[in-house]
Order: structure tokens, then C-alpha cells, then sequence
């Protein structure tokens, strides 16, 4: 009889698989700690869990200094954590073997490796790996009883980036920050790192194209024709468009006021449009944003807690392909039994029989650990909306993608008047084939042209010209944004949200169509002058390569982590030169953005100066008053001395006075106009 | 050597600051702004092409496009105020 240690990596995933290898028998908690012990096969099995990451590099030794390469793993600072790695200590020591069954990735790896090294007493050596892609009952039993030798290539890929991660992030961080202290006296939360810098620049170079843009004219002419003989009226498009020339676009819309013309050519096309590919994570992210507005974090988090329902196979995969071994069938007939998607299911099934099989639409892009997000079947009882609307997008593509091809018709009308040409592109849905199933995601993007043939009369009742200016590129959402890291491999598909997330965090970015702050160019500002090589996507690409070799087996994890250090030195050693200049330069940045906040708006007494928040020295309450104070201008007003106030940029419609804003203190956001004897505040 | 053939000494352009965001800069505009009025002279020809407009109209209805760049539509206003610099490139 053998006592084995499974290690999951969340509390939700230890359930279920203590569920699927125990048969549903209910777990035990140990100081917090949830664990699971029931016999199979006559062994005992102890399912126990971690809490995501248990084990984190730091600085061995203490000290605030910079460059330090010298680091260790430790356990990471959280009270409950520790709890989660003394109690899976002392259960280890009554277990003889040792299995990881964490999410079969470079982090899931990395984290059952390193509680099995440091909670399990260095037991990594003899321990085995269960891999699954989905929580269902039978694909757990079959990785449990295929257990194989742990996969250290991805164990040392996962050391090597975080060690490197860490390596950068902390160097940098700390550099930027002793910097602007020792000018500035004060602190500041600043970091940067291998892959926020290059994300970063890549957002101010697409800021600096926008406000550098010249918007240019030009003018599309358009007309609406009546059709003889049944009168059908219908917008046009000169063919000519975009006439670049102001005085032409008007000589054009005065010579076709009111000409007749004919059909003189229709044109038909037959187009087909494939189903789409089954998702990925980058895929389902930019899906979910396009279809719900959801950033891509909360698709990932969503996404994350329908797989440890069981609901989905596991998310975080670049593939786009869903292989047979999955079992297309049951799983369609499993969707089937839910009332929403029994009637789809029945039709795809239908039209297998006929074809002789089910065959999914497949994308280009593999992932040799796990297939493309798919629906497992499981019911999925009572889920929150958002878990429902992400789970609904899934099944649905999951469904589309076995779907026949859509068919559309292009149409394209000329109409001739004399020396004049006008066209209609029109486009009709014939068949909609996968997009059926996809409803209400799928577009159709049908647009209707009028019944016309060849030779029928048309005459312009209305023409006019579109005074156009070209634009400049769109900004990212975070949509984009994740699209343009993953083309230049910039993080992992686990990282990228979260780096994305760490920008927002800390005011380098803002908005859903986002812009770089004040903040963001200073300290981008800073990286590119005394980190050029920390702004390019090209020393992180090359990372990523190699680290995706140490994965492959094909390089050395102490070498790659050696090449490393070499880089950040060399970037350290620049840095040591420019330090007061990196620090008076972030100083003003910071200097610059607390004047800016402190700003209310201009001085309503004297016109020139602004108004700022300041302090009486004597009672030390705040109060706003004009920067000309010293000029002769004594205007002020009394503030609220509870919550943040900031500027609403409104103006007060009865007297002029900026109006401010204020969070916190007694309640949400509320307004106020500063003028104390403001006619709106008069009572009637 | 005669006064007018006297070497001279560089003007300072330390500590510059740029007239539009007080940033510091070589000259009178810092690197973006400067860029900005780089492109505004560029683009005039085009504009002046297509809708016969005078640099005056130009610079004003650049500074109303919404479609125009943050920093085109500061320097457009700047050069519209600084009398000066309202010729034509």
C-alpha cells in the first residue's frame, strides 16, 4: 500500500480532482488548509492544494541596493500562504509518493515543483506529473493513472523567467526609485521592467503619431438615384471617390444635380465565408472585448473560474486547434441536454450523419500542451451573468466551428450619366451557414441594393459632397493592445493581461482607448535615455526565444540566466553615470503631474492666474487660492476637507466658477461649484 | 580684428523652456512642439492645393479639427496668437 501526495495548484482544482479519484468525498481542513484523503486501488491518496504561486525569488540577505543579482526563493509574504506550506509540510511526511497535478503549463509546473522541493522535503526528484487539459471526472482518472516523470525543460523555462523577471524588474525599479528620492527627498511608487517598457513605448509611439497628426481634406461625393421603372430609391457612391480637390467636388455635385443616367453594368460575386477557428486565449480575449467590452483580464479571470468549475478545458492556450481524442460527440451531445443549445446540436449532428463526420474548423496556431478552448459538457447550473456571457461565447463557437460555410452574395451596380459614374455595393446573405450558431455574436454585415438589370434608367434626385479629413490611427484598448504583445512576443498568454493591468496600476496609461500620461512619458522618457535597450521589443524577443528553448531542451537554463545577468549589468552600469540626471528629470515629471492635480482651474478674479489647493499654515486646513497671490490678486475659497478633489472641467452655469470634484469623505463622487456665494446655492 | 569680425559668444540656450508647455528645450519650441510646426508648414501645400486656403485660414481651421493632432492644434493656436509667425512658409 503506497500513500501518495497530489499537489493541485488552487483549492477549487484540489476539489475536483479529490471528486473525480475519491468519488465525491468531502474534504477536511488542517489549519486552513483544505485537503482531501480517501483510498483507491487500495493506496491512500492525499489531494492536497496550493494558493497559486507559494514560492517567490527575492534578494538573499537584506538591503536596499542596486544591481543585485544574488537571489533566492522563499516563501512568498502572505500569512495564509505560509499557513498552506507548514500544513502540506507535515502531511508530506506521512506520504511516500509524490504526484503534481497543477495546470499542465510553464506555471503550473513551476509551482507544484517548487512545493514539492521545499513544502515536500525535496521530493521533486522521485515525484510524477498527471497532465490534463480539462477538470472532468474522466480525463483526471486517465492523468492520474498515466502519471508521468515531471517536465523539467518547463520547470527550468518557468525558473528562468521569473529569475530574469526579476532580475530586470527589481533592478530597474529600485534604480528609478533610489534616483528620483535622493533628488527629490521624497517617494514614489515607479517601476519598469522587460516587458512594460517596450509595451509602453509601443503606446507612446502610437500617443506621439496621434498628436503629431495633420489631418489632410478631401471629399467623397454621394448621390441618391431613383430606379426606373419601379421608382426604388438607393444611396450612391461617386466612382471617383475621394476627389482631392475642393473647387472639383463642388463643379462634380453641380453637373450631376438632376442628370439621367443608366444601369450599366450589375455585377454578382458568390463569396463563402469559412466558420471561425476555435479559440485561444488571445482569441476569446479580443472576442469577449469586441462582443461585451470586457477587458481582457476579466475574460482571463472569468474564463479561469469556469475551467475550475469544469465547465471549459484550460484557457490559458495559444492553440487553435481542437483535436478528435477530445470527443467532438459527446461532448455536442452533452451540450445538447441544455435546452439553450439543443436545437443548434441537433442540426450539427444531423448534418454530420449526412457528411460522414464531424470536422471542425481548424486554426494555424498549436500548442503542444493543451488543445483550444472547448466546452467540456458539464452542465453548468447557476452562473453569475459575467461567467455566463464568456461560458455562452465558448460553447458557441465551440458549435460554429462545425458549422458549413456562410454564403454571400457581392453586388455591384454602375450607373452611367453621361461622362459621370456612380456605384452601389451591396452584399446579401444567402446562406448563413455557421453563423447560426454563433448568434447574436456572429455580424452578417448585409447591405441591401435595389432590384435593378442592365440598361434600367436612373436619374439623380439628390447629390451632395462629404467634406473628409484623413484620420490618425486608432489608440489601443487593451484588445489591441494584447494582440500587439502577443505579434511581438512581448509576456506570455498568462502574463500579458496582468502587465497590461500593472500600467493602469500605476498611472502610466488611462482610459479604454488608451492614452499615455504625463506619468507614462516620464518615466518612458527616462528608460529610453538610460535603458534604450529596456524600450525595444527586441531584447525581450530574444529572451522569450531562448527561454522557449530551455522549454524545447535545447538550451541552458544557467546560461541563459547568466546571459541575462551579463545584459542588466551592462544596462546598470550605464545607469550608474546618469543617476542625478535620471533623478532630477523623474523629479520634474513628478513635480509637473502633482502641479497638475493641485490645479483647479483659472483664477475667476483675475483671469491670468490658476487656482490652487493649498494649506493655511495657521489652522493647516486646505483652501483654493491664485498662483498671482504675489502679484496682488488675494482671491480664495473655501474646500471641503474631507475626500480627493480634482477638477470636473465644467465651469458653474450660474456664476462662471469652476466647478470641482470631489471623491471620498461622506459619500461617492459629488460636485460643487467653489464660489461660496453662488446664486445656485441660494436657497429660494 | 574689427568689432563686427570679433568672435562672439554662443548664445546661451541652457535652461530654455518651451513658450507653449514650459518643458525645457534648445529653442523656442521643445522637440514635439517643434516637430508639430515642421508638419504644419509641410501639410500647408497640400491644404492650399486642395482648398485654396491662406496660412491664416489654414492655421484656424486646423485648430478647430477635431481630427487634428493634440500638439498641431496647440502650435496652430501659438502660431495664430504670436503675431509674428502668422506668415505664410
Amino acid at each position: 500500500m503506497v500513500h501518495h501526495l497530489i499537489v493541485c495548484e488552487k483549492p477549487s482544482a484540489a476539489r475536483k480532482v479529490a471528486f473525480a479519484l475519491g468519488g465525491g468525498k468531502a474534504g477536511r481542513v488542517k489549519q486552513g488548509l483544505p485537503f482531501y484523503r480517501f483510498s483507491r486501488a487500495g493506496d491512500t491518496i492525499t489531494v492536497v492544494s496550493a494558493l497559486g504561486h507559494l514560492y517567490a525569488p527575492v534578494q538573499q540577505g537584506s538591503g536596499w541596493s542596486f544591481p543585485v543579482f544574488n537571489l533566492v526563493w522563499k516563501p512568498v509574504k502572505n500569512r495564509r500562504a505560509r499557513a498552506f506550506i507548514q500544513e502540506i509540510s507535515s502531511l508530506a511526511k506521512e506520504a511516500d509518493s509524490f504526484i503534481s497535478a497543477c495546470d499542465y503549463d510553464t506555471e503550473g509546473s513551476l509551482i507544484a515543483f517548487m512545493v514539492l522541493r521545499y513544502a515536500c522535503h525535496g521530493s521533486d526528484r522521485a515525484a510524477k506529473r498527471m497532465k490534463f487539459s480539462s477538470l472532468t471526472k474522466s480525463e483526471l482518472i486517465s492523468a492520474y493513472e498515466n502519471a508521468s516523470k515531471l517536465d523539467v525543460p518547463v520547470i527550468m523555462a518557468g525558473m528562468t523567467r521569473h529569475e530574469v523577471d526579476w532580475i530586470f524588474g527589481v533592478n530597474i525599479s529600485r534604480a528609478i526609485m533610489d534616483a528620483y528620492s535622493c533628488n527629490s527627498g521624497g517617494f514614489e511608487v515607479l517601476s519598469a521592467g522587460r516587458v512594460q517598457g517596450p509595451t509602453l513605448s509601443a503606446l507612446w509611439r502610437r500617443e506621439r503619431t496621434i498628436n503629431l497628426h495633420v489631418p489632410d481634406p478631401f471629399w467623397t461625393i454621394e448621390a441618391d438615384l431613383e430606379f426606373e421603372p419601379n421608382g426604388e430609391v438607393a444611396r450612391a457612391s461617386f466612382c471617383e471617390n475621394p476627389v482631392l480637390s475642393k473647387r472639383r467636388a463642388e463643379e462634380i455635385v453641380k453637373r450631376c444635380a438632376g442628370i439621367r443616367g443608366t444601369v450599366s453594368r450589375l455585377k454578382e460575386k458568390e463569396i463563402a465565408i469559412p466558420p471561425p477557428c476555435p479559440f485561444n486565449l488571445g482569441d476569446l480575449q479580443a472576442e469577449a472585448f469586441r462582443v461585451f467590452r470586457f477587458p481582457p483580464l476579466k475574460t482571463q479571470k472569468e474564463a479561469e473560474r469556469l475551467y475550475l468549475e469544469g465547465l471549459i478545458s484550460y484557457p490559458r492556450t495559444v492553440s487553435q486547434q481542437l483535436p478528435p481524442s477530445i470527443g467532438y460527440r459527446r461532448i455536442l451531445e452533452d451540450l445538447g441536454e441544455n435546452r439553450e443549445y439543443a436545437k443548434e446540436v441537433e442540426d450539427i449532428l444531423r448534418m454530420a450523419e449526412a457528411k460522414g463526420g464531424l470536422r471542425p474548423r481548424q486554426g494555424k496556431n498549436t500548442d503542444p500542451a493543451h488543445p483550444a478552448i472547448y466546452p467540456t459538457g458539464i452542465s453548468p447550473g447557476k452562473l453569475v451573468q459575467n461567467a455566463r456571457k464568456v461560458y455562452d461565447l465558448i460553447v458557441r463557437r465551440f458549435l460554429s466551428v462545425f458549422g458549413p460555410a456562410a454564403r454571400k452574395t457581392l453586388v455591384n451596380i454602375e450607373v452611367r450619366a453621361g461622362d459621370e459614374c456612380f456605384k452601389i455595393d451591396g452584399e446579401l446573405l444567402m446562406d448563413p451557414g455557421w453563423m447560426k450558431y454563433y448568434k447574436p455574436y456572429a455580424r452578417a454585415g448585409e447591405r441591401a441594393v435595389p432590384e435593378v438589370k442592365e440598361g434600367d434608367g436612373a436619374t439623380v434626385l439628390r447629390v451632395w459632397k462629404n467634406d473628409r479629413f484623413t484620420q490618425p490611427p486608432p489608440r489601443f484598448n487593451q484588445s489591441s493592445l494584447l494582440r500587439y504583445m502577443e505579434r511581438n512576443s512581448l509576456g506570455t498568454k498568462g502574463t500579458r493581461a496582468e502587465i497590461v493591468s500593472t500600467l493602469y496600476k500605476r498611472g502610466y496609461i488611462t482610459g479604454s482607448n488608451i492614452s499615455v500620461t504625463e506619468l507614462g512619458r516620464g518615466v518612458l522618457m527616462v528608460l529610453s535615455r538610460h535603458f534604450p535597450e529596456l524600450t525595444t521589443v527586441r531584447m525581450s524577443r530574444e529572451l522569450e526565444k531562448r527561454m522557449e528553448a530551455i522549454e524545447e531542451g535545447t538550451e541552458d537554463y544557467a546560461e541563459v540566466l547568466l546571459n541575462a545577468a551579463e545584459k542588466a549589468k551592462e544596462v546598470f552600469e550605464g545607469m550608474v553615470y546618469g543617476f542625478e540626471e535620471v533623478g532630477a528629470e523623474l523629479n520634474t515629471v513628478v513635480q509637473r503631474l502633482r502641479k497638475q492635480k493641485s490645479t483647479i482651474g483659472s483664477c475667476p478674479h483675475c483671469r491670468t492666474g490658476v487656482l490652487e489647493v493649498l494649506r493655511s499654515r495657521k489652522t493647516g486646513k486646505r483652501f483654493l487660492g491664485c498662483s498671482n497671490y504675489g502679484a496682488g490678486c488675494s482671491f480664495s475659497a473655501p474646500l471641503p476637507q474631507r475626500g480627493t478633489i480634482r477638477t470636473s472641467g465644467k465651469v458653474c452655469s450660474s456664476c462662471g466658477f469652476p466647478i470641482i470634484a470631489v471623491t471620498g469623505g461622506y459619500s461617492k463622487t459629488w460636485t460643487i461649484c467653489i464660489n461660496p456665494e453662488c446664486p445656485s446655492k441660494m436657497r429660494a | 580684428m574689427d568689432d563686427l569680425h570679433k568672435p562672439r559668444m554662443p548664445i546661451k540656450d541652457e535652461g530654455m523652456k518651451c513658450s507653449i508647455c514650459e518643458a525645457e528645450s534648445k529653442g523656442e519650441l521643445c522637440e514635439e512642439h517643434a516637430e508639430a510646426e515642421a508638419r504644419i508648414r509641410d501639410h500647408y501645400t497640400t491644404w492650399h492645393e486642395r482648398m485654396d486656403v491662406t496660412w491664416e485660414e489654414y492655421l484656424r481651421l486646423l485648430e478647430a479639427n477635431e481630427s487634428s493632432g493634440k500638439w498641431i492644434r496647440e502650435v496652430a493656436s501659438y502660431l495664430i496668437y504670436s503675431g509674428a509667425r502668422t506668415r505664410s512658409p
